[in-house]
């Protein structure tokens, strides 16, 4: 919903003005299809850390769950270079519209990034003791929070085109 | 029940292989949108493009990351059952006949259906007025735009009546799975419920309704 209203705004403004920077004038799209790829992995790695948990297989869970932790690191690492770049350039978010929106979407994504990793990181760490109480319900929380995952994944493949590339 | 374990593993395994598929064609396919991009064709076809490429990525990352492909009966279960069906226990209120009157109203089926016939109005009038823009000699997009819009609400029709002529009937009467191996999932606390789905079952108790655990057993779970 948030996600869907702000590329509903994004749309409005791009028709709406008179003239608008093609995406890779402005963005550095090898870094961006570096990340992409990057986050793309990560939901693979997600996605076998649960398959890792329906085979019983504890140990290979935690390593596939660790490269997901790590891969989301990654791209926030890029993400950081990115914008520091970017300020250094002297481009803020007020420095025209296309800056703002690229500021609000990339940002908020982040922040869902970073909202994923963390509830990955406890699955890891300390909420992995349900593993062995409950390891059903274990592993259907794992894949919740793999959903939450998917979702960060499924918003940035629209995200990079929309912004980076047209 | 060490069959049922072997299966389920063989179905994993198979599971795991349609992952690394789609993990590769996932990198094709961005590989591809950014070469299409260095191309720098004109913007409606770029955008429209970029989109279809976006689509079919996204589409793939739902459908078998997030498993919604195999979730179709599961999900057309959830938005067939009516309020009736998910609180008889309750009671209390089901003999008020206004309530009953709201619930015959506002239940999923309902709603899902109400809200896909409004989005197919909306593309609908979308359409009429790209094809108004086109009229005022506003480009070609404009016309792409108004055509895509028709088909887009003429799938939404046809997708409308198959929710509604699915959900009709068969979608409750699945074959329910023995109670004894759910009972063990009952939850201590309602809160995690909705976290552990085999609770969820449990706690929706008896085995007259319980079409989902039979739902899930296609896609798999450790138990």
């Amino acid at each position: 919903m948030l996600f869907g209203a702000l590329f509903a705004s994004y749309i409005l403004i791009r028709t709406g003005a008179p003239s608008w920077p093609r995406g890779d004038t402005i963005l550095n799209v090898p870094l961006a299809t570096f990340n992409t790829l990057v986050l793309i992995s990560s939901s693979v790695t997600m996605v076998m850390a649960w398959a890792s948990l329906m085979r019983h297989r504890f140990g290979t869970f935690r390593i596939y769950m660790g490269a997901t932790i790590l891969l989301g690191f990654v791209f926030l690492v890029v993400k950081y270079f990115e914008y520091s770049h970017k300020f250094h350039d002297g481009l803020f978010p007020s420095t025209n519209n296309f800056l703002a929106i690229y500021f609000t979407l990339t940002g908020l994504h982040m922040l869902h990034v970073a909202g994923g990793m963390a509830v990955n990181a406890y699955f890891l760490g300390p909420g992995a003791k349900l593993w062995k109480t409950n390891p059903e319900w274990f592993t259907n929380r794992v894949e919740h929070s793999g959903l939450f995952w998917h979702f960060v994944d499924l918003v940035w493949i629209f995200l990079f085109p929309t912004l980076y590339l047209l | 029940m060490a069959s049922t374990t072997t299966d389920h593993a063989a179905d994993i395994d198979r599971h795991v292989k349609v992952y690394i598929t789609v993990f590769v064609a996932l990198m094709v396919l961005t590989i591809v949108t950014v070469a299409i991009s260095a191309v720098h064709l004109p913007v409606p076809i770029a955008v429209t493009v970029a989109l279809l490429v976006a689509t079919i990525k996204g589409s793939l990352v739902a459908c078998y990351f997030m498993h919604l492909i195999s979730e179709k009966k599961l999900i057309l279960w959830v938005l067939a059952a009516d309020r009736r069906v998910l609180h008889r226990p309750a009671g209390a209120s089901r003999h008020h006949a206004q309530q009953r009157l709201l619930d015959s109203l506002m239940n999923l089926r309902s709603v899902h259906a109400l809200l896909i016939l409004l989005s197919a109005i909306l593309a609908v009038l979308f359409g009429v007025w790209c094809l108004g823009q086109y009229g005022r000699g506003n480009g070609v997009a404009n016309l792409l735009a108004a055509v895509t819009a028709f088909a887009l609400s003429a799938g939404l029709l046809v997708y409308d009546s198959w929710f509604l002529r699915k959900t009709r009937t068969a979608a409750m009467t699945s074959p329910s799975a023995s109670s004894a191996t759910r009972g063990r999932a009952r939850p201590t606390a309602s809160s995690v419920s909705w976290v552990d789905r085999p609770a969820v079952v449990g706690e929706s108790g008896g085995t007259d309704r319980s079409g989902l655990p039979g739902l899930l057993r296609g896609r798999g779970g450790p138990r």
